[in-house]
């Protein structure tokens, strides 16, 4: 029962075991590698960027951080209520302290509970105006953790400790224990007394060989608990002389209705990212599609003209409960098959199959990155050039901010794309981390409104409220002129995107934006430092 | 026996008459039944805690009450220990020995090895909350190292208090031996109420332990009755074989029935809202821990049969006990769960609107259903309850007889 002494047989492997579990550390969610939530908007007179940064285990206290960008609140306040019970289920709020030496940034560390989905409430209070923000959030168990040798060698010398002492102890009860004080125990008790040591050492061995085993049955149990991808297989095949992906999901959670019932972000029931992962170091091409969903398991959609190679896949699936999962994958895409065309020359036959045309939301590229600062050509002509408002240090919010100017020089006019200000997506180049952002943030503004309106509605206290109308996302954002939380509301030149990276590394960054009609996309390759001082 | 001796006699027993009175028992004596105590405390004030504000650190009254009870009993004993072993030149020898170095008292071995048991789940804990979560169960392998360490801190102030029961007894035998010859009254001695006081403490433990079993809903399940079989007839007939009471396990019943009481009629006096979610019932108040079962009962009727069975083989003792406990046992608690899964027992004295947080407030109208099963089903389970009830009496009796024996 107790753990000490099969620490003496198990730590070791225990130890390496675990180690190489935390160092397999890809963790899938809604964004790849991280739960990590930015977020940017204007909580009454105070506009506020909120980061909040689940670990890797459930239950946990989160850490939020709010960065208040300008003005002095007196309060700041925040609250997780989870999915489905609403603020009515929800734990009182709590009161965020002000960070010492960082001025204008409030911290509070939320227990969680659950792995689940939660609308963060940010209250903030003051002289300009108090107001909220909802940050949707979500917690999933991701990791494990080994053990070090110092607390190895502590719990197995204290384990060592305990086992010698409950033997001895046995030994003295049953030789000493009922001879009356100051007499000898007996011969007959000395003996007892060595036998009840061996019997009490036999039962104690089988107690913790019981211990062990019910250590590996948690730890087995909590990996069950533990977040997974969701089973799916894509691949491209040619169709009419077209190039074809389907991606069929396969998860048995999936196909059992476990999972809540996907609802369209930004209008598209699925965000696709297909970014190639072989070729040239510094060369890469990017598509974001929206595969038509032909089937209740199965999306289609058509191949644009993109170089044939390796391509990395992440497809964007947004729940009705708020949680936002990707599908990841690795691809081949072949060669696009050339028939010549009546004058010889090569021609691209378009087929009648199954799956639409790609439309104008969907947009590829091949890009040549070049680094955070520097100017990118952009495919029709002028310039976008990506900078960072802070310090790019691992785990430090900030804003990525994209500056897009014309051929001859003017600042370009952007305009919504799918209903955002722009898009960005973050890879870091191991693809151990994938993340999609909008001028709000990571977020899905989506998510956040379906919390909300869950909230506003009904007033069930049990999970069994059904959600009883679904609304795209476009009807809630299209009609809105991107007055985009930290953009200015006439027709920008520039975006902000709020965001913190979530580790050390080699990034990639592509941003897309619509300029007269047409969707450009730059790539610029970050190096993000770990955290300093 | 010469003037002398007999005077040698008598002062022995007036030393020991005055050790027998209140106020001059073994301080670390006190102590462990003041941490055994605090233990008890902070054990259901946890649980409660847990049904009422739902998170906690290691800061929480209900914590620092179990930490503070494995310190006392941890540092006295230690202290009683290196005193005994190096700074003590009399050879009282009336402790044990361990390795050859040490002595001291049985109990107080117990005790400090149970505040080891808890340091050391201390770090332990800690790591299996950075690598699983915060209390994903309360039933983990460092929360079994640590209630393994204050059930040992709980058995060493019992077994404390036997040893000076039986030095207690051993002292009035030889002063009633004393007293033939000269003449005087035979003194009594508290050690046995100190033994009845640990004993209740140790059954309130045990209840707590098995309370997942004991719902009020699941009293008329036979499986009820197969838990309470394997655990009370051990510890009701190891009450009435060691304690030196005409009713013994009358008395330990009695402080499992008060303990049980106390808390629940007091912790709901104090204010207590959720700070976790998901809350699905409004809580204002500290919730508390079930009604005590009628133990008491069974108890009454193993203190008046067991004198009549002195003369008898263990094993004939064991079946006589376990089969009359589960009779009396069934016979008061069947008819009582009626009582408390109607409206009648929602009222301050029976508590029986004791909803946690979490659960939905739909929950009572289960907390006030039997859940059923068949009367096979039922049947054999009882049949299973009788087998379990006379195993556990035979092994009470084994346990009861060393702890009766017992004097370091």
């Amino acid at each position: 029962m107790t753990r000490p002494g099969d620490g003496l047989s198990r730590l070791g492997a225990r130890l390496t075991v675990l180690g190489g579990a935390l160092l397999a550390f890809v963790l899938l969610s809604g964004h790849i590698g991280t739960n990590q939530v930015v977020f940017e908007g204007q909580a009454g007179g105070y506009p506020v960027r909120v980061l909040i940064n689940p670990p890797g285990v459930v239950p946990a206290q989160v850490p939020i951080t709010v960065r208040v960008l300008s003005g002095t609140p007196s309060r700041v306040t925040v609250r997780a209520a989870q999915w489905n019970v609403g603020t009515k289920g929800a734990p009182p709020a709590e009161d965020a302290v002000m960070v010492p030496g960082d001025s204008g940034v409030w911290a509070h560390d939320l227990w969680i509970m659950t792995a689940s989905i939660y609308a963060v409430y940010v209250a903030v209070e003051g002289p300009a105006g108090s107001g909220t923000v909802v940050v949707p959030m979500q917690t999933s168990a991701t990791r494990t953790l080994g053990m070090e040798r110092g607390m190895g060698a502590v719990l197995i010398a204290l384990g060592t400790l305990l086992v010698a002492g409950m033997l001895t102890i046995i030994g003295a009860a049953v030789r000493e224990g009922p001879v009356a004080p100051g007499q000898s125990p007996p011969p007959a008790r000395v003996r007892g007394g060595r036998v009840a040591m061996a019997s009490a050492a036999a039962l104690l061995a089988l107690a913790l060989f019981g211990g062990s085993k019910w250590w590996d049955a948690e730890e087995r149990a909590y990996q069950r608990r533990m977040l997974k991808p969701i089973a799916m297989q894509a691949a491209v095949r040619l169709l009419d002389a077209e190039r074809m992906l389907t991606i069929a999901i396969t998860d048995s959670l999936w196909l059992t209705n476990r999972f809540a019932p996907i609802l369209p972000d930004h209008g598209k029931l699925m965000h696709l990212f297909l970014i190639r992962a072989d070729g040239a170091e510094t060369e890469s091409a990017l598509a974001h599609l929206h595969p038509l969903r032909v089937h209740a398991d199965t999306f289609v959609t058509r191949v644009p003209s993109i170089p044939a190679g390796r391509y990395l896949l992440f497809g964007d699936l947004l729940f009705q409960n708020g949680a936002q999962r990707t599908l990841v994958d690795t691809i081949d895409v072949p060669v696009a098959p050339v028939i010549p065309g009546e004058d010889g020359a090569a021609a691209v036959i378009v087929s009648s199959a199954v799956a639409p045309v790609l439309g104008p939301d969907d947009a590829w590229s091949a890009v040549t990155p070049v680094s955070l600062g520097a100017a990118y050509r952009l495919a029709s002509g002028g310039m976008m050039v990506l900078t960072a408002d802070a310090r790019v240090d691992a785990g430090r919010d900030l804003r990525l901010v994209a500056t897009v100017t014309n051929a001859n020089g003017s600042p370009s006019t952007l305009t919504p794309y799918m209903g955002m200000g722009g898009h960005a997506m973050v890879l870091r180049r191991d693809a151990g981390v994938f993340m999609h952002l909008h001028p709000m943030g990571t977020a899905s503004m989506t998510a956040q409104a379906q919390l909300m309106r869950r909230e506003r509605g009904d007033t069930a206290l049990l999970d069994s409220a059904p959600i009883a109308l679904v609304m795209g996302t476009t009807e809630l954002t299209a009609d809105v002129p991107h007055a985009m939380p930290g953009m200015p509301s006439t027709a920008p030149s520039a975006l902000a995107f709020p965001f913190a990276f979530p580790t050390a590394g080699a990034y990639r960054v592509f941003v897309q934006v619509r300029r007269n009609g047409v969707v450009e996309t730059a790539a610029f390759d970050v190096s993000v430092e770990a955290r300093g001082r | 026996m010469d003037a002398a001796s007999l005077q040698m006699v008598t002062d022995h027993g007036q030393r020991a008459d005055a050790r027998a009175t209140a106020g001059t028992l073994p301080w670390q004596l006190a102590a462990v039944v003041f941490a055994a105590t605090s233990v008890i405390v902070g054990l259901i004030w946890d649980i409660s805690w847990h049904m009422t504000i739902g998170r906690d650190t290691f800061w929480t009254p209900a914590h620092l009450a179990i930490y503070t009870g494995g310190a006392v009993a941890g540092l006295a004993c230690g202290f009683e220990v290196l005193r005994r072993s190096f700074f003590s030149g009399a050879t009282s020898a009336d402790g044990v020995t361990v390795w050859r170095l040490f002595e001291g008292p049985l109990g107080g071995w117990l005790c400090i090895w149970g505040a080891v048991a808890m340091l050391t789940s201390a770090p332990f804990d800690d790591w299996w909350h950075a690598a699983y979560g915060l209390d994903v169960k309360i039933i983990s392998p460092p929360h079994a190292l640590l209630a393994l360490g204050f059930i040992t801190i709980l058995g060493g102030a019992l077994i404390m208090a036997v040893a000076e029961q039986g030095r207690e007894a051993d002292r009035r035998e030889a002063y009633r031996r004393a007293a033939s010859v000269v003449g005087g009254a035979e003194p009594a001695g508290i050690a046995p109420y100190i033994v009845a006081y640990a004993g209740g403490l140790v059954l309130a433990m045990l209840s707590v332990f098995t309370t997942e079993y004991h719902d009020r809903e699941a009293m008329h399940l036979g499986s009820f009755y197969v838990v309470s079989s394997l655990v009370f007839p051990f510890a009701l007939v190891a009450a009435a074989r060691s304690t030196r009471l005409r009713y013994g396990a009358t008395a330990t019943a009695i402080v499992y029935t008060l303990v049980m009481c106390v808390q629940l009629w007091l912790l709901p006096l104090f204010e207590g809202s959720p700070k976790l979610g998901p809350i699905r019932t409004a809580v204002t108040h500290m919730v508390s821990l079930d009604f005590p079962l009628l133990l008491l009962l069974p108890a009454i009727a193993i203190d008046l049969l067991m004198p009549r069975l002195r003369e008898r083989r263990a094993w004939l003792q064991a079946a006589a006990l376990g089969v009359l406990f589960l009779i009396v046992h069934v016979a008061t608690q069947w008819p009582f769960a009626n009582f408390l899964v109607s409206d009648a027992s929602r009222n301050w004295f029976f508590n029986t609107d004791n909803i946690p947080y979490q659960m939905p407030p739909d929950w009572l109208r289960a907390m006030r259903q039997f859940e059923i099963e068949s009367a096979s089903q039922t049947v054999r389970a009882l049949g299973v309850a009788v087998v379990l009830a006379v195993l556990s009496a035979r092994a009470g009796l084994g346990w009861g007889s060393w702890l009766r024996s017992v004097r370091r």
